[in-house]
Formats: C-alpha cells, sequence, structure tokens
C-alpha cells in the first residue's frame, strides 16, 4: 500500500525523467529505511532481535543503520533484555522479531514487562496485507494475541504511517504509566516506499496522563499527614519509574516516617537507612509488616497493593487511613479501599506535598520500630553447608550495594531481596508481576548493555536458569562481563517449600536433575566456577568480579533452606511463619 | 391500557430469600415466580408497588441485586467515544471479558465525525465495577470520552425485528397490537408477519411478550443506542426533564 505522497511522487517520477527522478528517488524511503530512520530519531540505541523472513526487510535497512543490534538466540531472550536494558536506563527498551513463532516468542517478555510497567517497544513482521487473515505461512495475530498484554498496539497497514507510529508507541511506552507497546509491520509495509518525514505532532486524543494532582487532593493527603501519629511509608516501582527517590527521601526524613518497600520498589530507598523497613509483604521482614499492621497512616506511593503485599485485603493495615499517590487512576481503590487518592507523577505529587509539610517526629513510634529491627532481624542458621543467604550477603558486601542485580523467579530471588542492601534505583531488576523464570539472564545482558561500565549479577535458581541458558551465548558474543550466581539446591526450591508447608512434603516434580554448569559454561565460552565450602565463597566472588569474561558461578547450597519469614497467602501480615 | 411502570420487588415478595435475577424485567401478569438460573440476594431496599390500579397491566418489574460485596447491582448505559481504528472493538469487548465486567449490549456505529465512533455498552454491576469498568477504559489509547448516561435524563432506544407466526385469524389482533405499539409491518408472508418496532428496552419487551402468544419464529434484537436529552452534554446536573415523545 502507499500513500498519496507516495504515489504522487510515483507519478510524477514516470512524467519526467533526468533530474527530478533523482531528486524523487532521494526523497523515497523503504518502509524499512523509515522504521530505523524513526527509530534513529528517537535516540534509540540499541536493538534486541532475531531475524526472520517477514523482518528481513527489517534486518537489511538495520545493516547501514548506526543502531547497535543484539542479536540474542531466543526471542524471549531478547524481550527481557530489552526490559533489562529499559529498567536500567529508564529509556525505552527495543526488540524486534519475525512473524509467527518469532512474535509469539516474545509473547512471555512482553507480557513480563507489562505487568512490571516497563517501557517497551516489540517491532515484528508480519505477513504482507494481501495475505493476512488466510493462516499464511507464519503468520500469527500478534496484535490480537498480545491484546491483553500491551498498552498498546499497531497493525501498520501504509508505509506512510510509520514515522508517525513509531513515535506515538515510543511516546505512549514511556509516558504516563509506562508499559510495552508492539508495532506489527507486514512485509510489504515495510518493502514499499515513501517520503520519509519525521513526525512531529503527536495525534493522540484518547490519550492524555495526568501528571499533576489535583492541588485539593494534595492539600488534604498533607493534612492527613500532619494529623497522624504513626505513619509509614509504602513505597513501590512508581518511585523508580518516576526518579522521585530523592523526593522519597526528603519525605521519609521530615516525617521521621519508616519506609517498607516493594519488591519492584527495592532501591527507590537506600536500604541502609535508619528509617528503611526493607521489603514488606509475603517474605518481607517482620518489622515491615508489623509497622504497616500498626501504622495509623499509610502513605502508599507508586504502589499497587498487590495480594502478594497486602495478604489479606481485610486484615491489612487495620487501623491506617490510606494515601494513595499513583499515576493510574485505576490503581486507586482497586484492591483497597482508598481514603485520600492523588493521582499523578509520583515526583511532581511529592515535591508538591513536601512545600505543605513541617517536620516531625513521634519518638514513641520511632521507638517501637527501633525495638521491632532489633528483635525481629532477619536471620537464618549460618551453621554447616553453604547457605544462599550468606552467599547473597556476601556479594552485597563485596559490591557495596552498588551492583546492578538481576534475579530468577523463586527462592533466591526472595533472599536477594531479603539480603542485598540496595541503595540505588534501577539496581534491582526483578520479575515482579508476572514471576518469569528465565528473565534474570537475558535481562542481565540488556542492563549491560546499557550500563557498560557496571558490575552486573544475575542472582539464579538452577531451575530457572535453564529457561534461558542460551543467553550465556549472547554474553559471549558480545563481551557483556555478566556475572551469573546459581544457588543450586537442586530442586524448584519455591515449589519444594509450598509443597512443604501445605502438600505435607509430598515433594512432587520439583527435584531437578541439573547438568555441569561449569562444564556448560565453559562450552559457550564464559568462566564456569563451582563453589561448595562456605570458605570459597568469597575467593570465587572476588574471581568473579575481576573477571572480564562473563562467569557463571555454580554454588551448592543447603538444598532445602526456606526462605522465612513468610505470611501464608491469604493471610494477615502480622501473622508470620517463621 | 399498557404501561410500562418499574416496581421494586422487596415489598411486592416481602421475605423473598433466593438466588434469581432480580433485575430481568418480568411480565406481572402470569409472573411465575424466581426460577430462572441467575442469582440475586433478597433484602432488597425499595418502594411499595404502587399506582398499578384496576385495568392496569405492569409490564416491567424491575429488582435490585446486590453482589457478594453488598453492592447493588445495577444497570449503567455508557456513552463511549472512540478513534475508529481498527481493533477497537477487541480492545474493549477484550477488555470487559478478561476483566470479568458484564456487556448486557454493545452498539457501535460512527458519528457525526468519520474518525471517531460511538458505542453504547450496557453494563451491569455495582459502582465499584462501574468504576473500574470506566478507569480501565479511559487506559485505552483509543477510547477518547466515556459518559454514563445513566446519571443524566436520556433517551435510548432498540430495534427489534420480530418475525411472528400469523394464521389469518390472528391477523387482525396482530395489527392492532402493532398499531398499538406505533410497531411496523416490514414484510409480510404467507404464513407469518414481519414487524419491527424501537423504543426503549421496556417497550420492546412488553411488545414481545404480546406476541408470544401467537408464536414468534424469529427475532433479532439491536443493541441499545442512547442520547442524553437536551443541549449536548452539558445538562450534568440540570432536572428538567423533556417528555419522551415517541
Ligand atoms: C515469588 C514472588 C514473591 C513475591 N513476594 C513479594 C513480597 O513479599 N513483597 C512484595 O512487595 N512483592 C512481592 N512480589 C512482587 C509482587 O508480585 C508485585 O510485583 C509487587 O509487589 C508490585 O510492586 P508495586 O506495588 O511497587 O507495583 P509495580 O508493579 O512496581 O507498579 C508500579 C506502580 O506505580 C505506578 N506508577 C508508575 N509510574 C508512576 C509514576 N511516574 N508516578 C506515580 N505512579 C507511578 C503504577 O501505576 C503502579 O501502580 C513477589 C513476586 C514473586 C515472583
Ligand atoms: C516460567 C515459569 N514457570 C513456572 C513458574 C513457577 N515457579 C515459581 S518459582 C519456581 C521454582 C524456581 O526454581 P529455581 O529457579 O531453582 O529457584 P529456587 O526457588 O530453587 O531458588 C517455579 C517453578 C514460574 N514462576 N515461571
Ligand atoms: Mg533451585
Amino acid at each position: 500500500m502507499q500513500s498519496d505522497v507516495t504515489k504522487k511522487v510515483l507519478r510524477s517520477q514516470k512524467g519526467k525523467v533526468s533530474k527530478r527522478k533523482k531528486e524523487a528517488d532521494q526523497a523515497l524511503l523503504s518502509g524499512a529505511e523509515i522504521l530505523i530512520r524513526s527509530l534513529e530519531d528517537e535516540g534509540v540505541e540499541t536493538i534486541f532481535g532475531y531475524p526472520g523472513g517477514q523482518a528481513l526487510p527489517i534486518y537489511d535497512a538495520l545493516y547501514d543503520s548506526k543502531i547497535n543490534h543484539i542479536l540474542c538466540r531466543h526471542e524471549q531472550g531478547a524481550a527481557h533484555a530489552a526490559d533489562g536494558y529499559a529498567r536500567a536506563t529508564g529509556k525505552p527498551g527495543v526488540c524486534l522479531a519475525t512473524s509467527g513463532p518469532g512474535a509469539t516468542n516474545l509473547v512471555t517478555g512482553i507480557a513480563t514487562a507489562f505487568m512490571d510497567s516497563v517501557p517497551m517497544v516489540a517491532i515484528t513482521g508480519q505477513v504482507p496485507l494481501s495475505l493476512l487473515g488466510r493462516d499464511s505461512f507464519q503468520e500469527a495475530d500478534i496484535t490480537g494475541i498480545t491484546l491483553p498484554i500491551t498498552k498498546h498496539s499497531y497493525l501498520v497497514r501504509d508505509t506512510s504511517e510509520l514515522a508517525q507510529t513509531v513515535k506515538e508507541a515510543i511516546y505512549i511506552a514511556t509516558t504516563g504509566r509506562p508499559g510495552p507497546v508492539l508495532i506489527d509491520v507486514p512485509r510489504d509495509v515495510s518493502s514499499g516506499q515513501a517520503e520519509y518525514r519525521r513526525a512531529d505532532k503527536m495525534n493522540l486524543p484518547g490519550y492524555r496522563p495526568v501528571l499533576d494532582a489535583d492541588p485539593a487532593q494534595v492539600e488534604e493527603a498533607a493534612r492527613a499527614i500532619m494529623k497522624s501519629e504513626r505513619p509509614v511509608i509504602y513505597a513501590g516501582g512508581g518511585v523508580v519509574i518516576s526518579g522521585a527517590h530523592e523526593e522519597l527521601l526528603q519525605l521519609a526524613e521530615l516525617l521521621m516516617a519508616p519506609v517498607c518497600n516493594t519488591l519492584t520498589g527495592l532501591g527507590g530507598f537506600p536500604g541502609n537507612h535508619p528509617l528503611s523497613l526493607g521489603m514488606l509483604g509475603m517474605h518481607g521482614t517482620k518489622y515491615a509488616n508489623y509497622a504497616v499492621s500498626e501504622c495509623d497512616l499509610l502513605i502508599a506511593v507508586g504502589a499497587r497493593f498487590d495480594d502478594r503485599v497486602t495478604g489479606d485485603v481485610e486484615t491489612f493495615a487495620p487501623e491506617a487511613r490510606i494515601i494513595h499517590i499513583d499515576i493510574d487512576p485505576a490503581e486507586i481503590g482497586k484492591n483497597v479501599r482508598v481514603d485520600i487518592p492523588v493521582v499523578g507523577d509520583v515526583k511532581r505529587v511529592l515535591r508538591q506535598l513536601l512545600k505543605s509539610l513541617q517536620p516531625r517526629l513521634n519518638e514513641a513510634w520511632r521507638d517501637k520500630i527501633m525495638a521491632w529491627k532489633k528483635e525481629y532481624p532477619l536471620n537464618y542458621c549460618e551453621k554447616g553447608c553453604l547457605k544462599p543467604q550468606a552467599i547473597i550477603r556476601e556479594i552485597c558486601r563485596q559490591t557495596e550495594g552498588k551492583a546492578r542485580i538481576t534475579t530468577e523467579v523463586g527462592q533466591h530471588q526472595m533472599w536477594t531481596a531479603q539480603y542485598y542492601t540496595f541503595t540505588r534505583p534501577r539496581s534491582f531488576i526483578t520479575s515482579g508481576g508476572l514471576g518469569t523464570m528465565g528473565f534474570g539472564l537475558p535481562a542481565a545482558i540488556g542492563v549491560q548493555v546499557g550500563c557498560p561500565d557496571e558490575l552486573v549479577f544475575d542472582i539464579a535458581g538452577d531451575g530457572s536458569i535453564q529457561m534461558n541458558i542460551q543467553e550465556l551465548c549472547t554474553a559471549v558474543n558480545y563481551d557483556l562481563p555478566v556475572n551469573v550466581a546459581i544457588l543450586n539446591n537442586g530442586y524448584l526450591g519455591m515449589v519444594r517449600q509450598w509443597q512443604e508447608l501445605f502438600y505435607n512434603r509430598r515433594y512432587s516434580q520439583s527435584e531437578l536433575l541439573n547438568p555441569d554448569f561449569v562444564k556448560l559454561a565453559e562450552a559457550y565460552g564464559a568462566e564456569g566456577i563451582r563453589v561448595t565450602r562456605p570458605s570459597e565463597l568469597a575467593p570465587a566472588i572476588e574471581q568473579a568480579i575481576n573477571s572480564s569474561k562473563p562467569v557463571m558461578l555454580d554454588f551448592i547450597v543447603d538444598r532445602e533452606e526456606n526462605v522465612l519469614p513468610m505470611v501464608p497467602p491469604g493471610g494477615t501480615l502480622n501473622k508470620m511463619l517463621g | 391500557m399498557l404501561i410500562c411502570l418499574p416496581v421494586l420487588a422487596a415489598s411486592f415478595c416481602p421475605g423473598l430469600k433466593s438466588n434469581r435475577p432480580l433485575d430481568r424485567y418480568h411480565k406481572l401478569e402470569g409472573f411465575t415466580g424466581f426460577n430462572n438460573e441467575n442469582m440475586c440476594e433478597a433484602d432488597i431496599p425499595g418502594k411499595a408497588w404502587a399506582g398499578a390500579g384496576p385495568g392496569v397491566r405492569c409490564l416491567e418489574l424491575r429488582f435490585l441485586r446486590h453482589n457478594l460485596r453488598g453492592g447493588v447491582m445495577m444497570k449503567h448505559t455508557l456513552s463511549v467515544l472512540v478513534e475508529n481504528n481498527p481493533g477497537v472493538l477487541a480492545r474493549v469487548a477484550g477488555l470487559f471479558s478478561r476483566r470479568g465486567f458484564n456487556i448486557d449490549s454493545l452498539a457501535v456505529g460512527r458519528t457525526e465525525n468519520p474518525r471517531v465512533s460511538r458505542m453504547t455498552i450496557v453494563v451491569e454491576g455495582d459502582d465499584f465495577t462501574l468504576e473500574q469498568v470506566n478507569k480501565q477504559l479511559h487506559k485505552l489509547v483509543d477510547v477518547i470520552k466515556i459518559s454514563d448516561l445513566t446519571k443524566d435524563a436520556y433517551v435510548d432506544r432498540e430495534l427489534v425485528m420480530i418475525k411472528v407466526f400469523a394464521e389469518p385469524s390472528s391477523r387482525a389482533e396482530i395489527m392492532q397490537l402493532v398499531d398499538i405499539f406505533r410497531a411496523r409491518i416490514v414484510d409480510v408472508g404467507p404464513k407469518t408477519l414481519t414487524i419491527e418496532v424501537t423504543g426503549n428496552s421496556g417497550k420492546i419487551d412488553a411488545f414481545e411478550l404480546s406476541l408470544r402468544p401467537f408464536g414468534i419464529k424469529e427475532l433479532v434484537r439491536t443493541g441499545k443506542i442512547a442520547m442524553l436529552r437536551g443541549y449536548k452534554n452539558s445538562i450534568k446536573g440540570n432536572n428538567h426533564k423533556e417528555e419522551d415523545v415517541s
């Protein structure tokens, strides 16, 4: 399909040859070239992808582009890598795949990004328009499949729409509550020709994210804060997304209010700050959960009252009035009743709010919290064999809490949340909402691409790492010195823990036979280190940190260690096991 | 005389404790109880069934249904302006099914602006659900504007076409009904009449009920379309009601 513009140009070509024709030719680009040019013009530097038939025109255009393309070994890896890149840098992550199986392989990665509000643009090749809807070779209705897991999507029907589409897609992905946007590009659209005109205006009458909150609501929040005796701040991923960590710190210090973070919020408040209570919720610290259960005011900042956090909503924060600051109006009152909703961007709202607040300190409340912290610290039995918690502590010590950490999903993820002291935003990158095993390694690759000079660790489980282990090859291929620390317990540990606690120790299908991870690492051209004794722990981590290659550390850990404390699912926050 | 009279159920059926669809419209005459398949809770706040004097056949009963949260289930008519993009219907429909919202009816068509379509959606839920429906719809990039007409005075219409068995002996009676309901006969067959009628759902229900004894062969019904009364959308907070002139 060609636009009017294109047709006109073509017509003029036919008419007068020579110089005119030359000019017209220069003005015409292929759809794929327009796509790539538009991405360049929007500041995209890196694409994670995997080629195939219907994406070939796009790959051809990439050949001449200054955009850096990372060839992952699986499209799911490409999507997670783009996700990790986006979470680490705040810039949109871009992934690219061919039609059909290439596109469907992106699905888990798109869903992961959607659940955690990550700005991502996924571009897929599609069969030509004329073949759409005929079950053509490698046709999959990817806009249909991803409808519930994208913030928005486009099936581009005309080459001349590409530039505008790219601009809008990036704008939608990165503004408001961020999320993945999919652009499906039929092959005749990418190989057709049109004039490239950089899109300047957005035409989105239905899309107007609210950034500045209603001043009256902010005032009401301020009044509630000044009246409260026992405030607690519950800070989520929205703080990190918004870059509101400094404002959050000011707020906490002004009110002397303790701060607990959600899993995705970790790093949004310095974990080593005296007011930090670490993570709350199912595997949160006892003191965080006690504080929430007894506070008279809960200030929720960029958090969405997930059931892993609230447990039973009826008994969640029973004594508290709740202020909920969130950019997405649909989050307000979705899971719990909210007394004072404030819709807006966290950073702006906190700035507004800070103007109306005076310093406060309730010594009794502070002392109570300090006492809880002292009485119920996170702990584990340090005796005996290699403990997973000790490994996280040691990685934290050697990296001074400053590494970029990704994780897979399972017990190792929770131990990382508990025992690594995150001190800066965007340093903890984990799949919280979807809980995607296989996320960590490709995400670490994306993080390393986005932050080439930083130390990156993927804390992995022996089960999860095998879901995208092929990406080790990508790391080797592009000299990305990521470190993978496998907490190898020979189990799908989190599953085993639930079976132990709730299914009478019937370990149905949770025990694992694993490959030799050291040899595997070596086969990929990475470095492999096995650690079986506590004494080997520190030197091994040091060796990994100092290596310029990707390193896979295989820690043989206590097999049946559990993640504690734990609020049983649907339980009440202050009634924890362990 | 036939009139449509909304009646709340509680006082009509005191002590009712059943799991029935109290939001459905029933014909009072010959109304046999609540043995349908849906559910309701019984402590229904409501007004007395007033105004049904002699000669009045009540054709519409409206019941309030409570859900598990204790919220009152209500039907709402949403008027949703959307960009006329491919896939927009799938986005809206998908949203409803995914989040477990019940669509009662949905009608789509373009507006005075060809780039913009209007969806009239009748959705049932308590206040909480409606708030979520509203907010989730707003998150769709293609959705431009949503108004819940239920809060204001509005006119709503459906169109139904009914093919009814019409033996020569019953034709006259059917034509009389057609007259009363201001319906129109649009096709005449050897054994059937095809009739169209427009109106609000109460009227259409009533018409259908009155044709039922003759035997309905086929029935198609559009979704509801609706519009605020008076001048544009500016009548918020304006209690003035214009007569339904149809
Ligand atoms: C095995 C496992 C166990 C888990 N256990 C726990 C647990 O014990 N504790 C826990 O906390 N989590 C746990 N999680 C994670 C949990 O499932 C949720 O992902 C997490 O709690 C959600 O965090 P959040 O509320 O910060 O929301 P996020 O998903 O991070 O969402 C961010 C929120 O901020 C808003 N927002 C975005 N941008 C802005 C902005 N600019 N301004 C304002 N608001 C903005 C969004 O609208 C959204 O509401 C676990 C996950 C797994 C896989
Ligand atoms: C793709 C996917 N499949 C299944 C699950 C369910 N699940 C959650 S944790 C877990 C076990 C993870 O095992 P491992 O990676 O070894 O980590 P561990 O819990 O042992 O630390 C499983 C199977 C999941 N989260 N993701
Ligand atoms: Mg394991």
